[in-house]
């Protein structure tokens, strides 16, 4: 293997940036080493993850962002937009199952939920092992990824195979059933006669499963979106969304959990889970209710382990009660930001 | 022994003999290119700045840190040794090309490797530690007041040194009287100590290639289960699920043969590690029941030793004590600068503020003389990096900011 990583370089197509690293080598991607796909990004300075590159399977550019998806030699094919690793076929069961069942364990029969993001399909999959669910609906910005992965990831993307999905591609803001709750109040200014009382919300559960930051996912860290969703939501429904890493982002993190206490009357707590391919190899999860019947988190009453609605999906890897439970313990540098003073 | 050259043939690794001359990959990968080959420690003479950690342990994975500058570059009787500074993670410690530690991250993998055994048991005695040839288990195991021995036993003296130099806040646990340190091999060591001697076993280990091999292999677990008193614990490095299940289930299965007591797998964050996280065996010897999953030896409720009042390390009281010091002297230096610009009233006011911090610095010295150190209730805003006895209650009531 060391032979393999100590290919020749042609330095002719050696291009650097400011930090002294390639940005492209012979074959397009960022890298510090040959033949190896390296996550460089302002968002975790001087750090980066590399993986192995047997093959380079998509490369393209969507209106919002830079898809590729390349064969890595240790874990599987590797979604990665704008730089960035999205999923790996080795460890995507991690992140997926623990951002959908976290939510969805803790309340009992949920029946409708909504997916924001998620175009691979993952969330999907985990979402229908659920059989009280009856609708699920999906609003992914970008039809890319959605196309991109039914072609190369069949084992996420089968999420989208249940009938139970419907799927609509655009911005957030925009879907019809969310918009129609944003101009409801709206109408009511106005007076207009059709409009008795604004409508509650719907859904049980909305699962926020976007990239980070920057980029086109920029707008589902801020307020105005918590408080479309907490619109969204029905009372006591839960809210489950990506909430980076407690190593590398505590600032972020400190302001969706303002945000989101603000925001949110009923429960808001923060859970991480282990996943090696994403920086600092963990990942964490904002998961807050609306007012309503109480919903302790870190107590799931609706424990799926136990039920195995497996149907065409394969069982589940990561996820399970005990998990669940201690994937809200924090290490104290992080507990301390986070956690109420008044206690 | 450089790791991503020693993958051409296995049978080459040396278990604790010294290392007799150069490794045998070397010099062929050095002469394919000059400006393609990377040095034995990982640092890529193409792409300078970086250091990747490859290695045949985590095969097509590799973490990469940008390098400030190199401080230290040796080879030791049994590894290459090298500490550079790295622009986000501080001060990083490599040995034979793998990460070890970085001042960044190191506080998850010492804190959780030493609390999670000792924290378990009622009043640790004696202790011993082997490899953690930095200190950083030693400071961890010193907070414990209870603990009256604590011996280590590190195979390679360089470890030992370059910590001391480089690592200051992590080789001051090597300051600690009750500390004694034993250069040595770890299973010759085993071998020499009487059955039943210590209440805890931390085995802070390298990876299975290399000189910690041996750290590994059932006759050693057999040593470690001797040298404890019935109702002991031992807590070693034990890789990580994500890479290595098959290592895992071999020290299981092992620890379940020898070790009559509880048997657990626990693991903990540490982002500069392979796959972000590491994990540890926790067992116990046949006698008291030991359940390591409910500690019954909470380090946040009494972690200050009374006979000891003026611990070194980061305590309640050196906390207290440089933040008033730090106040001081800012409103010493703000004193100065009104008194050039000639301002009387703010300097009245500064003055009060000063003799104000004067009061509460003298109070709080006072406290400790008279009554001993603080007791963690006082000092709320202070506490342990790691604790392991609470689940986070995150319930944030709206209206009240989290912090």
């Amino acid at each position: 293997m060391a032979s393999e990583v100590k290919r020749q370089r042609d330095h002719e197509e050696e291009e650097e940036d400011e930090n002294g690293a390639p940005v492209s080598d012979g074959i397009g991607i960022s890298s510090l080493i040959q033949g190896w796909f390296s996550e460089i990004s302002p968002m975790w300075p001087g750090e980066a993850h590399s993986l192995k590159v047997e093959k380079v399977l998509f490369q393209g550019k969507s209106d919002y962002q830079n898809v590729m998806v390349f064969q890595s030699s240790s874990y599987g094919k590797v979604l990665v937009l704008d730089g960035v690793i999205q999923l790996t076929e080795r460890d995507e069961c991690a992140y997926q199952e623990m951002i959908t069942h976290l939510p969805l364990c803790s309340i009992p029969n949920p029946k409708k939920v909504l997916v924001i993001g998620g175009g691979d399909g993952g969330v999907l999959r985990e979402v229908s092992r659920h059989s009280s669910v009856e609708k699920i609906d999906i609003c992914e910005i970008d039809k890319m990824v959605v196309d991109v992965s039914k072609q190369f990831f069949p084992d996420v993307a089968i999420g989208f195979d249940d009938p139970r999905v419907s799927l609509h591609i655009g911005d957030v803001f925009y879907t019809w059933e969310l918009s129609y709750l944003m101009l409801a109040p709206l109408l009511m200014v106005l007076g207009v006669a059709f409009l008795k009382e604004a409508p509650e919300g719907t859904y049980d559960a909305v699962i926020v499963d976007s990239s980070d930051p920057i980029g086109p996912a920029q707008e589902l860290f801020e307020k105005p979106f918590f408080e479309l969703v907490a619109k969204a939501l029905r009372p006591g429904g839960v809210v489950s969304t990506q909430a980076e890493s407690i190593w590398l982002h505590m600032d972020i993190i400190e302001s969706i959990v303002t945000n989101c206490s603000q925001t949110f009357k009923g429960s808001v707590n923060y859970a991480w889970t282990t996943v090696p391919t994403y920086p600092s190899g963990i990942i964490g999860f904002m998961l807050c209710s609306t007012e309503g019947p109480p919903v302790d988190f870190k107590h799931p009453v609706n424990p799926i382990d136990e039920k195995e609605f497996q149907k065409s999906v394969r069982p589940m890897k990561f996820y399970n009660s005990e998990i669940h439970t201690a994937s809200f313990c924090l290490p104290s540098f992080a507990r301390r930001k986070l956690v109420s003073k008044a206690k | 022994m450089a790791a991503e050259e020693s993958i051409v043939d296995s049978t080459d690794f040396p278990v604790k003999r010294p290392r007799e001359n150069e490794e045998n990959g070397s010099a062929s990968t050095l002469t394919v290119d000059a400006a393609a080959a990377k040095d034995p420690n990982g640092i890529s003479a193409v792409i300078p700045g970086w250091f990747s950690e490859i290695s045949p342990m985590w095969p097509g994975e590799a973490h990469s840190l940008k390098v400030e500058k190199i401080l230290f570059q040796e080879k030791s009787d049994y590894q290459n040794v090298m500490v550079f500074q790295s622009s986000t993670y501080g001060k990083v410690l490599v040995l034979d090309g793998v990460i070890q530690l970085t001042e960044r991250d190191e506080c998850a993998y010492q804190e959780m490797i030493t609390h999670l055994p000792l924290c378990s048991i009622p009043d640790p005695k004696k202790v011993l530690v082997i490899g953690g040839g930095d200190g950083g288990v030693l400071r961890e195991v010193a907070r414990h007041s209870s603990v009256e021995k604590i011996d280590i036993c590190e195979i390679d003296k360089m470890v030992v040194d370059v910590s001391k130099q480089f690592f200051p806040d992590v080789a001051i646990g090597y300051e600690d009287p009750r500390v004694t340190l034993h250069v040595g091999d770890g299973v010759a060591f085993l071998k020499a100590v009487p059955e039943g001697t210590y209440d805890a076993i931390i085995v802070d280990s390298s990876d299975p290639i290399g000189p910690a091999q041996e750290l590994f292999e059932k006759p050693f677990f057999e040593l470690i289960a001797r040298a404890l008193r019935p109702g002991g614990v031992v807590c070693t490095q034990a890789e990580s699920i994500w890479l290595h299940m098959h290592i895992i289930e071999d020290i299981v299965a092992n620890c379940r043969q020898i070790f009559k007591g509880s048997v657990n797998y626990a693991w903990t964050t540490v982002p500069t590690y392979p796959s972000g996280m590491i994990g540890f065996m926790l067992c116990s010897t046949e006698g008291p029941a030991v359940d390591f999953k409910h500690p019954v030896n909470r380090i946040d409720e009494n972690d200050q030793n009374s006979a000891k009042p003026l611990k070194f390390y980061n305590s309640e009281v050196m906390l207290l004590l440089l933040h008033h010091a730090v106040v001081l002297l800012g409103s010493v230096c703000f004193k100065v600068l009104r008194r050039r610009l000639g301002d009387w009233k703010t300097e009245t006011q500064y003055y009060v503020c000063w003799l104000r911090d004067c009061f509460i610095q003298l109070r709080s010295v006072c406290h400790l003389l008279l009554r001993g150190p603080l007791v963690p209730k006082q000092t709320e805003g202070i506490r342990r990096r790691f604790d392991l006895a609470r689940v986070v209650d995150l319930e944030i009531r709206p209206g009240i900011r989290p912090w």
